[in-house]
């Protein structure tokens, strides 16, 4: 079974989103098994927060939520790095039509997962400024798609991070 | 939580031909759009031809070309990027 699991913080800011995007660049120092991006550059996450403001500035978005992180580790069957860092590029297109994006993927042995992947979606649409939509009923759409790229079932759940300010 | 500077609180109404409102209201469609948002990033951005989507577009195709020439002319990589990266400054 795939677990996808979807971290919310809305009230982490701009703090967040660098932390993020540096986390999915360089885990600890650790590189990543695949490391891709959907309209930023890869290469520097402050390339690619300042990329992601770019589009909130544009829009007249900048405050709120920063962005969404989605936590996908596949069914331990996945036991191969390749196969793992085809699924993490395939999964993430299902985003590229609307936000910026960056994925990589990681090996950890997590029990019943030895892959899993990480996608950081910017929260503003760079088409038209939506904001991106994490509702239970869109991210079960996901779960579909997920499912029907890795061909196992997918189970989702949500974490809220919510501080006091 | 939105901040108190991003949050809409002017409102205007305008005048248009029911022509000119269906032209509107198809561009907006199209863009994914309310009328309203739509009106609002074609003013304020109007003189800028550089829109975000186009942004996204030129950084995939750069991250294309470097992934092409990172074995070969790994040096033409950041000068690529900065590059790009003056256009990125364009769209503020």
């Amino acid at each position: 079974m795939d677990v996808i699991k979807v971290k919310r913080d809305i009230t982490g800011g701009e703090k967040y989103l660098k932390n993020a995007l540096t986390y999915v660049h360089d885990k600890n120092g650790e590189i990543p098994l695949s490391l891709s991006g959907n309209g930023v550059n890869p290469a520097s996450p402050q390339s690619m927060y300042e990329q992601m403001r770019d589009v909130k500035e544009y829009f007249g978005k900048t405050s709120g939520n920063q962005l969404v992180h989605m936590i996908v580790s596949y069914d331990k069957s996945v036991q191969d790095a390749e196969t793992a860092c085809r699924y993490t590029e395939e999964i993430a297109k299902y985003f590229a039509n609307d936000f910026q994006t960056v994925q990589c993927t990681h090996c950890e042995n997590q029990g019943n997962s030895l892959y899993h992947a990480h996608i950081i979606a910017n929260s503003v649409s760079y088409t038209n400024g939506m904001m991106f939509n994490s509702s239970p009923q869109n991210m079960l759409q996901f779960c579909d798609y997920v499912h029907s790229v890795t061909g196992n079932p997918t189970w989702l759940s949500f974490e809220a991070i919510n501080k006091k300010m | 939580m939105r901040s108190p500077d991003e949050k809409k609180t002017k409102v205007t109404s305008i005048r248009m031909t029911e022509e000119q409102h269906q032209r509107v209201q198809k561009q907006a469609d199209s863009h994914g759009m309310t009328v309203s948002n739509y009106i609002i990033t074609t003013a304020v951005h109007g003189e800028n031809h550089i829109t975000p989507k186009m942004m996204v577009q030129l950084q995939n195709i750069t991250n294309m070309a470097t992934d092409a020439v990172q074995e070969f002319a790994p040096e033409t990589i950041n000068k690529m990027q900065k590059e790009v990266d003056k256009l990125w400054m364009l769209l503020k």
